[in-house]
């Protein structure tokens, strides 16, 4: 059997600082016949065009690396660009690689080799033992990749897409494995912030307050720069239970989540003055006064007392948490109704290849 | 594929990743405790820790194996893990219990459960209460390796019964127990300086990451020749089976420096999670011309 020709496939909104360093690495320790890069740059600005044409002509010229460019994206999308990115590559087996993340030595070859072998198969680095961050890797062919539609598009913000869309190509008799080899699941660690920073609820979020209820239970109240507002209690599923020891859950348990929203989210709006903040939901409208104690920013009423989040990885936590939320109900929906294809149309837009801006390509 | 609740992700090896790891509660020889009490006053609360435990040896129903840790999640807390490899006998972690939970009744700390400004969701669980499963077995080592754990928390209970767990309480023990352990991994051919030279290095440029699972099973498998159970041991002896511990496990891993940080990353667990700083200004103390008090 023939080797499949292998896509690696990376976007990149804003990241130039971690193509500088995998890119190189990736393409010296994977200089193998049929292994090719392609790399979307997701309308970064931060000079990422301007390295890749300054210093990859000649892998560009020999095709061992594409440069896609697509312009119309305001803030970062992560299962739109992957799925773009995936649709236009040439290889017989595509892999995503996030922009953070190193191949490793021979990692096209060994997938080349694990393809040949094994036909339907899709290879992740999810729950990877040496827990790195290297869940985004994912290999899988081109025709299950489209036959799934690729990455859920209604997916928003950060979290599960990678378990949605591996549990779907396993729906569709893709057996999934993961990639157990350290050298091939090596990332760069870094913030959180980064990872956030050019999405659009990031980018929404004007204040964050917690109200405290007991030690296993907090609202969240969002406060957005349009003047809606969202609250929500969140309980947390570990420790609520914790005063007597037979009631333990399985933390191991799949896709359990930490904490839950018994009564869902809230909508609101919200409006200020100059010491007063006043939160208007279905069930009424309540004034607030605003306060400074021992440094710490808060509002407070007679019932209650929302104290402002000013940590930012607090604030990053929070974010994550409401995307993850959501797209982890997405997920399970998906999976409990063994939905296998998502999108009606996927990776759609236009892009130009290698600096080509005269033939725009409809993807 | 089975179902879809169980769906799952296969591995290409077995690699055997025991969902025994992450156990608490009914299906767990564990019973995972966390006694929340004012810090200042823990070197109080252990002698009791350490008598109640002693009190079971007496009547030969102590747990199979015990492990203390020091936790500030949450609030400041003593951690206990108790290890029945009997199922029917776990309900006797009461009688290990009890006499702690009289104590504080007798004795109750105050602690703000709410800090300012906040740096968590939830607040502190209140002082002078007792929780479970704040934790699982993924704080306790697998196989062997666990063994490093029980004899540090026989330290750690006798070290702390006259010493305030204080930052520079926690940092003698650190020397002492680096100074036990290097003394283990230094030989003719590598001395105890250049050991910790190599260390200090590694640990400044973070380069060091030790993943504790059962697959690592060279290093996880049984101490024959150390103490099973060392209830009695004495400080000196404790720390001597310290020393002979990072030997034997030199002996199979034939890394030194591995062995240091596999030992460090559990020596972290129990100790409120060591910073880098910590650990590197122990690390040039330990290397320093001043001479390391004995802890004999």
């Amino acid at each position: 059997m023939p080797m499949p020709k292998v896509s690696i496939c990376t976007i990149a909104m804003n990241r130039l600082h971690h193509v500088q360093k995998t890119l190189p690495s990736n393409l010296k320790e994977n200089d193998t016949p049929g292994v090719n890069f392609l790399l979307l740059d997701y309308n970064s600005n931060d000079g990422l065009q301007d390295y890749i044409k300054s210093n990859y002509q000649e892998e560009i010229s020999t095709g061992k690396l594409v440069y896609y460019r697509y312009e119309q994206a305001n803030d970062f999308d992560r299962c739109h660009s992957r799925n773009m990115a995936l649709k236009l590559a040439a290889g017989d087996v595509l892999c995503n690689l996030d922009a953070d993340n190193y191949a490793g030595r021979g990692f096209g070859q060994f997938v080349q080799e694990i393809f040949s072998d094994k036909n339907r198969i899709c290879l992740t680095g999810l729950e990877n033992p040496w827990k790195h961050d290297a869940s985004g890797k994912l290999c899988v062919r081109r025709d299950d990749f489209m036959e799934v539609t690729g990455y859920d598009e209604s997916f928003d913000g950060y979290g599960f897409e990678d378990f949605d869309i591996v549990n779907r190509l396993g729906l569709n008799g893709c057996e999934p494995f993961t990639i157990n080899k350290s050298d091939f699941l090596k990332a760069i660690s870094h913030e959180r912030n980064e990872r956030l920073s050019n999405e659009s609820f990031c980018k929404l979020l004007e204040g964050l307050y917690v109200h405290f209820i007991d030690p296993s239970t907090s609202e969240l109240l969002y406060q957005f720069r349009d003047h809606t507002c969202l609250k929500g209690i969140i309980i947390n599923s570990f420790t609520r239970n914790s005063n007597t020891p037979e009631t333990a859950i399985p933390r191991n348990a799949r896709f359990l989540s930490q904490f839950y929203l018994p009564q869902g989210w809230k909508m609101g709006r919200w409006y200020e003055s100059a010491d007063k903040l006043q939160l208007s939901f279905e069930d009424g409208k309540q004034e607030y006064s605003k306060k400074i104690s021992q440094g710490q920013e808060l509002i407070s009423n007679q019932e209650r007392t929302y104290y402002l989040v000013s940590n930012t990885t607090m604030q990053l936590e929070a974010i994550s948490f409401f995307t993850e939320m959501k797209n982890r109900d997405r997920m399970i929906n998906n999976l409990s109704e063994k939905r296998i294809r998502v999108n009606s149309e996927f990776g759609k837009g236009i892009v130009y290849k290698n600096f080509n801006r005269h033939e725009p390509i409809a993807v | 594929m089975n179902s879809e609740k169980e769906l799952y992700i296969k591995t290409l090896i077995d690699m055997n990743l025991s969902q025994s790891e992450t156990r608490t509660g009914p299906e767990s020889p564990y019973v995972f405790i966390s006694i929340f009490y004012a810090r200042e006053k823990w070197h109080e609360l252990l002698p009791v820790i350490q008598e109640a435990l002693m009190e079971q040896q007496r009547w030969q129903s102590q747990p199979d194996q015990s492990f203390v840790f020091f936790s500030g999640h949450r609030g400041s807390s003593i951690r206990l893990a108790l290890k029945y490899d009997d199922p029917s006998r776990k309900e006797d972690y009461m009688d290990v219990l009890n006499p702690v939970i009289e104590y504080m009744e007798k004795h109750p700390s105050f602690t703000h459960r709410l800090q300012l400004p906040i740096t968590s969701f939830f607040l502190d669980f209140p002082s002078n209460s007792i929780q479970y499963n704040l934790y699982s077995e993924r704080s306790i080592a697998p196989g062997g390796l666990s063994h490093f754990q029980v004899l540090l928390s026989q330290i750690m209970l006798q070290f702390f019964d006259d010493h305030a767990v204080n930052d520079e309480g926690i940092f003698t023990l650190i020397i002492w127990l680096q100074e036990a352990i290097l003394n283990g991994l230094s030989n003719v051919g590598r001395s105890k300086q250049d050991l910790i030279e190599e260390i200090i290095d590694q640990v400044k440029h973070r380069e060091h990451a030790v993943v504790l699972d059962p697959y690592q099973l060279e290093a996880t498998a049984p101490f024959e020749d150390l103490e099973a159970y060392m209830m009695n041991a004495n400080l000196e002896n404790l720390f001597l089976q310290i020393d002979l511990l990072a030997v034997l496990l030199n002996d199979r891993l034939q890394d030194p420096i591995e062995v240091y940080f596999i030992l460090l990353r559990l020596m972290r667990e129990h100790l409120l999670k060591l910073s880098n700083e910590v650990i590197l200004a122990s690390l040039h103390y330990l290397n320093s011309p001043v001479p390391v008090e004995d802890s004999n």
